[in-house]
């Protein structure tokens, strides 16, 4: 009878880097270590100060190296070129100062210094009314060691970044 | 007036900076805000003309629907004199 070798099952899981609270025009999460596989996040209680806009992410701050197909129930859709947008809000839709919204991202391949890296994204809003779904990426070879999360419509005024490293 | 303000968390340190945005920081952010908005406007105008040609296909459609019912309902062209019905009286 012939004996099948099983491997050891593989150690990974979940590590928490940050807990970041959103403020500012501009939020950034640096330093981020680079030993990980994946970057995992879970975004909420977003909300901003001054009028209705678009909630981006930067990896490395970049304007220029992003591209996002993004879609949401309000009948906004469309592909964007230079960052990556995360959700939008506008009259009818998010509700800029409704704190009621959650969404996560991957960014795999983040420390990669030689390949792009996929984000996804997805999340919901105004109670149960809105879904928002982006996919894209960072078209860059240089590693992710900051996140920079910006709403065009001002400042934030609350919201909250929970970062993993994925193993 | 003063530069808006902006966080920097530095997670290999665990260190939060709120400060304000140096000039040659805000130009950027002007510009890049700038370069969004541009972005959304053509996507909105991109959006809007698409719905504009969505609209005169459907309006092409009801118009030459309503040509071709009306063209179904005339008359064949004749001589004859058109016929009078005599209303029909009916005693008890």
């Amino acid at each position: 009878m012939a004996l099948i070798q099983v491997p050891p099952a593989q150690t990974g899981g979940m590590t928490l880097l940050a807990t970041h609270t959103l403020s500012g025009a501009t939020s950034t999460i640096s330093g981020i270590s680079g030993s990980y596989n994946q970057l995992y996040g879970v975004i909420y209680g977003v909300t901003n100060a001054t009028a209705d806009g678009q909630f981006s992410l930067r990896c490395n701050g970049s304007t220029t190296e992003h591209t996002t197909v993004s879609y949401t129930t309000a009948a906004v859709q469309g592909l964007n070129a230079a960052i990556y947008y995360l959700m939008r809000t506008s009259t009818g839709a998010m509700t800029r100062t409704d704190a009621n919204n959650a969404f996560t991202f991957t960014i795999s391949n983040y420390a990669s210094s030689s390949n792009y890296k996929p984000i996804t994204s997805h999340g919901i809003y105004s109670g149960s009314s809105y879904q928002a779904w982006a996919a894209g990426g960072y078209f860059s070879n240089t590693a992710i060691t900051s996140l920079v999360f910006v709403n065009s419509g001002g400042n934030f005024s609350s919201g909250t970044v929970l970062l993993y490293g994925v193993k | 007036m003063s530069n808006p303000i902006i966080r920097i968390h530095d997670i290999s340190t665990d260190t939060i900076i709120d400060r304000e945005m140096t000039d040659e920081e805000f130009a950027q952010y002007e510009a890049d805000q700038a370069a969004e908005a541009a972005c959304l406007a053509a996507e909105a105008e991109a959006k809007a003309a698409e719905e504009a040609a969505k609209q005169q296909a459907f309006n092409d459609a009801v118009a030459a629907a309503v040509a071709a019912a009306l063209a179904a309902q005339q008359t064949p062209a004749t001589t004859s004199e058109p016929v009078v019905e005599e209303p029909v009286v009916t005693q008890e």
